[in-house]
């Protein structure tokens, strides 16, 4: 169906262990460029442990071991020639939580620019920070702020400024884990705004509990249930028709 | 007999205990209702109120009494005695006291052998007289309690008042001793600068302490005595600073590994063993830098040409250091641990490498509790004393070489205060003005790490 739409990540039989656990069994899922893919299922499917593969944010943990093959942007990301500085610049992470950095909203921005040397002057750097903090929406509120400490900012404004500190490294791909549970929904409806409009531009992979977001801004949707991918497809074939069982049982209401 | 006192006294409480408790649930028997409260509050209740006012009442008596002892004595002391000061009345009334415990030194005059006895039959009438009213106290009390017990009483409420009554009266015992302590020294402070005025000692280049004794013995080196304390400072923050050179950045950087790169194990393990080191006594340290370590200096000195002196504040110093790396360490590494990790993830999700994000965001971020480690390690410097009396020297050089010996502000009043003392000498009453200064410039100090720890609290709550 969308062999003419290119897919910026494949993963190929992906399991992931912790110690003698197997969080993630086999999976294997190829991810649309610029577009929103949604990956939901009941808490302890693996579901974040999986997003997390595409970074190798999962390399912090101890014990944790990686099989099979994550192919992002036509690299391996997993071989062992393979720097994770640079391929997390180009796959972006946002949190759970909030996460400022006890820092200025300037130096929040301004952060991922300097440690991987994108401005050459001041004012080059002004500039990133501005397109950022524009591009996460929060440029009218924080314009005249720039100083006052991140930490002081409301919980959606504090993720949206985790956004705009995504953003500023300019990645190919941005990952969420569950980006609005923290938030109340008038935030959360101004992040999902946001990520419809960051879709133009970047791919957009974001793990969420809620079954209505999931609805309502992505373009796919994958199931994951035990650390197995169930079901994999058109968000509004999911919803609508789901293929399998444990699919229409979660996404019913029956189990979750 | 005033534990034959204090036994009774313990011996009443516990028996108003059950006899309220038993009177609580004959009473909820009788009327075939539940109490307000448990019924045990109905037994704490008169328990409390039955020990505690005796036993206060008992410990300032026995705290009180020889004051008041003293104050008789002295009044009956004979007419046509000379009293030269009050030093001559203070060991005349010790005599009495030694006399009166059946210490007796040489052969005492009449009129003292007369006092004793006096005393010894006045500690008598006192301890009875103690034994009865805190026995009479307890019991009356204790009824008193008793008859307050009725099914509607609050017994909970009451204890728990009690209670906090009891918690109240601890941390004021711990605030009193403080402001007592403090305003101990400031009285023989004063009385220091009386003699010296306290520009001198505040200015003065030359510590060179001398008892009055020696002038009126006649020795020609009274004169030379001066109390400027300068050297005395200037030798601590000398020896202070060569220790935090050692231990700030040894610690930081050993906190940085243990907490960011150190598996769990070696964590498990290193972590205690550098807090042994915290608790070996100074002493220890101190003949470890006198017998190993400056020697081990004055051989290298030697080598390279230096002449090191064989008690030097760079082996003080050095040591000092040592000893003090646990603190430093084991300060840091609990704050730096306590940046949340999220703050990591967002540094790592970012692009940032391993020392980036230690360097950039988990430092900055532990930075006020990292300060006030420093600034404890500082307040411990400064006050250090064993080390620096075995292994910096006792001689008030004013140097800042720290091959030099040199000696401390606490060295100092350790050797002032040691051995047989004049009270009333600008000698040993300048102790007191050393401690004096010291204690507010550790104040400052910690006045600051404070002021630091509570400012980084407040980042993230």
């Amino acid at each position: 169906m969308s062999q003419n739409i290119e897919n910026i990540v494949k993963c190929r039989d992906v399991s992931v262990y912790y110690g003698e656990n197997k969080a993630i069994n086999s999976v294997s899922i190829g991810i649309e460029k610029k577009s929103i893919t949604a990956f939901i299922g009941p808490s302890g499917c693996g579901k974040s442990t999986f997003l997390r593969t595409i970074n190798r944010m999962n390399d912090t943990i101890e014990h944790c071991k990686i099989e099979g093959s994550v192919i992002v942007d036509g690299q391996d990301i997993y071989d062992p020639s393979v720097d994770v500085v640079p391929l997390r610049a180009k796959v972006g992470m946002v949190f759970q939580k909030p996460n400022p950095f006890p820092k200025s909203i300037y130096e929040n921005v301004a952060y991922g620019p300097r440690i991987h040397g994108l401005a050459s002057s001041k004012s080059e750097l002004d500039e990133i920070v501005e397109k950022a903090l524009k591009g996460a929406g929060l440029w009218n509120e924080a314009r005249d702020r720039l100083n006052e400490s991140g930490t002081g900012l409301s919980g959606g404004q504090q993720q949206r400024l985790c956004i705009a500190r995504t953003i500023a490294v300019e990645p190919q791909i941005i990952l969420m884990d569950e980006p609005c549970s923290a938030l109340d929904p008038i935030a959360t409806s101004k992040i999902e705004d946001l990520m419809s409009e960051l879709a133009k531009e970047y791919t957009i992979i974001i793990v969420t509990h809620s079954m209505q977001q999931a609805a309502r801004v992505s373009q796919k949707t994958a199931y994951f249930h035990l650390g197995n991918l169930i079901e994999y497809g058109d968000t509004k074939e999911i919803f609508v028709r789901p293929k399998d069982s444990q699919t229409e049982a979660y996404i019913s209401g029956k189990i979750g | 007999m005033l534990l034959t006192t204090y036994i009774i006294i313990i011996i009443t409480g516990c028996s108003l205990f059950f006899i309220g408790r038993n009177k609580i649930v004959s009473i909820s028997k009788a009327e075939d209702k539940r109490p307000h409260s448990l019924y045990i509050y109905y037994g704490f209740f008169p328990a409390i109120l039955g020990i505690a006012p005796s036993l206060v009442l008992l410990s300032l008596w026995i705290g009180f009494d020889d004051v008041i002892f003293n104050q008789m004595l002295k009044n009956r002391f004979p007419n046509n005695l000379i009293i030269d000061g009050n030093q001559t009345v203070l060991i005349l009334i010790a005599k009495i006291q030694n006399i009166a415990s059946g210490i007796i030194v040489g052969k005492p005059e009449q009129w003292v052998i007369s006092l004793a006895e006096k005393l010894i039959v006045w500690r008598g009438y006192s301890n009875i007289m103690i034994a009865i009213s805190s026995i009479l106290l307890s019991v009356t009390l204790g009824y008193f309690s008793l008859t307050k017990i009725k099914i509607e009483f609050r017994a909970r409420i009451a204890v728990e008042k009690l209670m906090m009554i009891g918690l109240v009266v601890c941390s004021l015992i711990a605030i009193i001793t403080t402001i007592g302590i403090v305003f101990s020294v400031i009285f023989e402070s004063l009385r220091f600068f009386r003699l010296i005025p306290p520009l001198e000692f505040l200015t003065g280049l030359t510590w060179n302490p001398e008892f009055e004794g020696a002038a009126r013995a006649g020795s020609d080196q009274a004169g030379l005595s001066s109390y400027g304390s300068i050297p005395l400072f200037v030798g601590t923050f000398l020896i202070s600073i060569i220790a935090l050179s050692v231990s700030v950045p040894v610690g930081l950087l050993s906190a940085i590994y243990l907490s960011e790169y150190a598996s769990k194990k070696v964590r498990g393990i290193f972590k205690p063993m550098l807090e042994v080191l915290a608790g070996v006594p100074t002493v220890v340290y101190g003949f470890f830098a006198a017998l190993t370590i400056a020697p081990f200096f004055r051989q290298t000195g030697s080598l390279i040409g230096l002449d090191v002196a064989s008690e030097s504040a760079l082996a003080a110093g050095f040591v000092m250091g040592i000893m003090i790396i646990p603190f430093v360490s084991s300060l840091s590494d609990d704050v730096i641990s306590a940046v949340p990790q999220s703050l990591r993830d967002a540094a790592l999700g970012l692009g940032s490498t391993k020392s980036e994000s230690i360097k950039k965001v988990v430092l900055p971020a532990a930075l006020p509790g990292i300060v006030a480690s420093i600034i404890l390690a500082v307040s411990r410097a400064v006050g250090e004393t064993m080390i620096v009396v075995m292994a910096a020297g006792l001689a008030a050089n004013l140097s800042i070489n720290p091959l030099d010996a040199v000696t401390t502000v606490t060295a100092q009043i350790v050797t002032i205060l040691v051995g047989d003392q004049e009270f009333e000498s600008a000698k040993t009453l300048s102790a007191f003005a050393l401690a004096l200064t010291l204690i507010v410039i550790t104040l400052i100090l910690n006045f600051f790490a404070l002021q630091i720890v509570k400012k980084y609290k407040e980042q993230y709550e």
